[in-house]
């Protein structure tokens, strides 16, 4: 079940009614365990033994939470390195195994005539790779002292909370964990975010998402040989696009669940390809991810505490290993290695010069920087890669697609990404003015233009298979 | 917030208007939920489904004309931002390319059916007919001077004539036929392959193909990922263009929510290929309700009417004198799905083998199997190792999965005149090895 699907939708009204009952009936701890159930029971809807697998990582990792606080009140460091090894390793059994025995056999073969390592067929278990970094920045935070081991139940649904457990955002203790536990009386600050929330899901996810993949991004990446240059650059650019509608259309959803079941969740998207900078860029995309990769990765090599070298070298790892969380898969490293490497070479500019140039060309460098990178990213293999950058010197044939259509979609895309929060704010207050039912009916007007306007199907998320 | 002290007031509220949302949407959006629902979960709903928005509205002719004037109003404004799009559109080509952009002059295909030879203008410009008659056609246009009134091709239309008669010909297919002489008329032009032993075994031989052909894809999702495969191979050998159709979630079992049959003759409509490659099924193995009366997938009636459609994509295909490559569904490992793909398998296979000189099947289980019928996620491949080939879900492939199909249906072609042996075709040398073990 799917956040946008139908069935979902219509479970969650039931469900919505049973949980503000139960709370004003049983208070907050009744409600707490009825989500955690429903998690559970939302996780079982994919595959049961996802549940179980989620079920024991939570308990290992809440059981060594509980094992960090000595009877003296020493913190202990052996159960933080203990369930950090134990963390990676259950994800990368489950993720990366198969990556490593194909690369692992590809290198042996020459050497070693006949060389094998056992095949284990293992499903990837939907949102392993988010939950895993929830669970370890919940150890950590224990570890370092930061908060205390959480009761039992709190923990569970800390780890399992059905709107951020299939894709994020990752949030941290201080962030999801200090919800669950405020024994108050649950609130729905502000309704009428819940359902701007839906509505900009809906504009993002369903329509624009979905008209740049038909129209543009799997034409042109399903056979890039055929394209005028121009049709080329248009199709990254696409694509850049349909990934930002995709993952922040999915979080805009998530995050108005959130809200309507009382919670609120960190940003994860702030208009990235506004981004000045790459280090801006990361700044704004996936926010919840980069952090963790820069509090838990990055921080722990050292940071930028000992020489400029050996940031670089930090960042440089840290970046990688945020393209390896993305895929098992050599490109998704790649394209973590482009993004390290475009930072230091940021860094060194700046090192080397104080000329600062103006906002609007290093946007551009940037979003042309991050366009070369998803094109790393949606790479099947190498050779992809290269057929697709050979066709950059196709400059004869004629383009066949409606490339000044999508320069003008973009243009509009750009300046709508500079405008979005005070539109937001706007409307958020146009909307707060209206009765329940004039909101409803903005919902019903807005989603069936969009079902007119969206090409026909069920989108898929591109961020599950991660 | 102020938002503080109302607590209660304000999650009503959001409870209130998000129900009130979801009650009217699925008022509004009903039917398309339910046939939502058939296509993804296959439980046919026993309460049938329910009518549509506009039926809700009294049927006053006030209402039906204002229904009228709000479509054309609509239309008109959808023309004139196509028109202006296309203006813009080439403008922008002419700073690009210059002249290149200027469309070439279209000569009379278009402008009028014109018939050219005399002799044959009475089959191949029929009357607009529905398809049952249309198929009975054919043996005319064997008659004609020239040289294919053979065994094969009159079997070939006998069948046809038997597969459209067993089931109503779909209403749909009125309209299309009115432009079925554009379509026709080069056809009769080049005199079919004797259906001779000789002609048969030929025609299963590699497809010649050369750089004005053109190859419509039409398939599923598993299609979707073998196309850009097949496509860039294709246009890399044989210089030949290819049109990809396939779309995910489709198949044949439920034309209410994507028509392939209608489809591929619309295509041809507008085209004319020479090639189609059919890779559908995965979606199929489902219970189907025809006209209210509930059927079990496998059963006869299920097979008459699937055959049915299967045997429309052919002949379509065949009228248009172009090859058809059916690529049989592999071996399908999810649960509900196992052990369904030999029973479409064997429908593709026996209406293929009805239409000889132009359609074939190719079971792609060998290629993608260790023992030639089961499920196999990781084939063991020589040079390296056991390598995955099939993706988590059990249906889908990876790509060296996708490799492996696409080397397959590249075994089928050969360049005209070089006298290439088909495997010559395939990628590279490793991957020849496997396609021939």
């Amino acid at each position: 079940m799917h956040y946008l699907s139908p069935e979902f939708g219509l479970v969650f009204v039931g469900f919505l009614w049973l949980y503000w009952w139960l709370g004003s009936a049983r208070g907050v701890g009744a409600q707490n365990l009825l989500l955690l159930v429903a998690s559970y029971l939302f996780y079982c809807s994919f595959d049961w033994r996802f549940a179980l697998l989620l079920l024991n990582f939570s308990l290992v990792i809440l059981a060594l939470a509980q094992a960090v606080h000595g009877h003296n009140g020493v913190r202990r460091r052996w159960p933080m390195i203990l369930g950090v090894v134990l963390a990676l390793a259950n994800l990368g059994i489950f993720k990366y195994y198969n990556f490593f025995r194909e690369e692992a056999l590809a290198l042996l073969s020459p050497l070693f005539n006949g060389a094998s390592l056992p095949v284990l067929e293992f499903v990837l278990p939907v949102g392993i790779s988010f939950y895993t970094f929830q669970g370890l920045a919940y150890l950590i935070s224990v570890g370092r002292g930061e908060c205390k081991p959480a009761k039992l139940l709190d923990g569970l649904l800390h780890l399992s909370f059905f709107p951020t457990l299939l894709a994020g955002p990752i949030c941290r203790p201080s962030e999801l964990l200090v919800q669950i536990q405020a024994p108050d009386e649950r609130k729905v600050a502000a309704p009428e975010l819940a359902i701007l929330l839906i509505i900009s899901a809906l504009i993002k996810k369903v329509w624009l998402s979905a008209w740049l993949a038909e129209e543009w991004v799997n034409p042109v990446f399903a056979d890039p040989e055929s394209y005028h240059a121009l049709e080329l650059a248009c199709g990254l650019m696409a694509y850049a696009w349909q990934l930002f509608f995709d993952f922040s259309g999915y979080t805009d959803v998530v995050t108005a669940l959130a809200l309507l079941l009382g919670f609120s969740l960190p940003v994860n998207f702030r208009q990235p390809y506004l981004a000045t900078s790459l280090s801006d860029f990361w700044r704004r995309w996936h926010i919840t991810l980069s952090r963790w990769i820069r509090d838990y990765v990055y921080i722990s090599l050292g940071g930028n505490r000992a020489s400029w070298a050996r940031t670089q070298v930090n960042l440089l790892i840290a970046m990688v290993l945020s393209g390896f969380w993305h895929g098992a898969s050599a490109t998704f490293v790649v394209w973590g290695l482009w993004h390290g490497l475009g930072l230091i070479a940021q860094n060194s500019w700046q090192k080397i010069t104080s000329l600062k140039l103006p906002d609007a060309i290093t946007q551009w460098l940037t979003f042309a920087f991050v366009c070369f990178g998803w094109l790393l990213f949606r790479a099947e293999d190498w050779r992809a890669v290269t057929t697709y950058t050979a066709g950059f010197s196709r400059w004869d044939s004629l383009p066949s697609l409606n490339w000044i259509g999508l320069l003008a979609a973009m243009v509009v895309f750009f300046m709508l990404a500079r405008r979005a929060e005070p539109m937001m704010e706007k409307s958020a207050a146009a909307l707060r003015l209206l009765p329940w039912w004039g909101q409803g009916l903005t919902l019903v007007a807005i989603a069936l233009l969009i079902m007119e306007l969206a090409p026909a199907g069920m989108p898929g998320f591109i961020y599950f298979g991660f | 917030m102020s938002a503080v002290q109302d607590t209660e007031s304000q999650h009503l509220k959001a409870l209130l208007g998000i129900t009130f949302a979801s009650l009217l949407l699925v008022a509004v959006k009903g039917s398309a939920l339910l046939q939502y629902w058939q296509q993804t979960h296959h439980i046919l709903l026993e309460f049938g489904s329910l009518p549509k928005t506009s039926s809700y509205l009294p049927d006053t002719p006030l209402i039906r004309e204002w229904k009228r004037q709000w479509q054309n109003t609509s239309d008109y404004w959808a023309g004139v931002m196509a028109q202006s799009e296309s203006r813009m559109l080439l403008a922008g080509q002419l700073l690009l390319v210059g002249d290149k952009a200027i469309p070439a002059p279209v000569l009379p295909v278009v402008a009028a059916p014109v018939c050219p030879k005399q002799e044959i203008i009475t089959q191949a410009c029929p009357e607009p007919k529905p398809i049952a008659q249309q198929t009975e056609v054919k043996p005319a246009v064997n008659e004609s001077p020239a040289v294919y009134a053979t065994p094969a091709a009159a079997m070939t239309a006998s069948v046809t004539t038997n597969s459209a008669a067993d089931t109503p010909a779909p209403e749909h297919r009125d309209e299309p036929d009115s432009l079925q002489p554009d379509s026709l008329e080069p056809t009769p032009l080049e005199p079919l392959p004797e259906a001779t032993p000789e002609a048969i075994a030929a025609a299963q031989g590699p497809i010649t193909l050369t750089a004005n052909d053109r190859i419509l894809l039409v398939g599923d999702s598993l299609m979707q990922g073998l196309a850009p495969h097949l496509m860039t191979n294709l246009k890399r050998k044989y210089k030949v263009e290819t049109m990809d159709l396939s779309k995910h979630s489709t198949g044949l079992t439920y034309p209410a929510f994507f028509d392939w049959p209608a489809t591929v003759e619309d295509a041809f409509e507008l085209e004319d290929y020479s090639v189609v490659i059919v890779f559908l099924g995965a979606n199929d193995p489902w219970d189907m309700t025809i006209h209210g009366r509930y059927i079990r997938f496998g059963s006869e009636p299920w097979a008459a009417v699937y055959r049915e459609r299967v045997a429309r994509i052919i002949n379509t295909a065949a009228t248009h004198r172009a090859r058809l490559i059916w690529l049989g569904v592999p071996p399908l490992g999810r649960e509900d799905l196992l052990g369904k793909a030999p029973k479409l398998n064997a429908i593709y296979a026996e209406e293929a083998a009805k239409m000889p000189l132009f359609a074939r099947f190719v079971a792609t289980d060998p290629t993608l199997t260790s023992d030639g019928s089961s499920f196999t996620k990781f084939l063991e491949l020589p040079d390296r190792g056991s390598v995955m080939v099939r993706t988590d879900d059990g249906v889908h492939f990876t790509t060296q999965g996708h490799r492996l199909l696409a080397n397959l249906t590249l075994t089928q072609f050969g360049a005209a005149n070089t006298g290439k042996t088909p495997t010559n075709t395939a990628d590279t040398a490793t991957d020849n090895k496997i396609t021939q073990r």
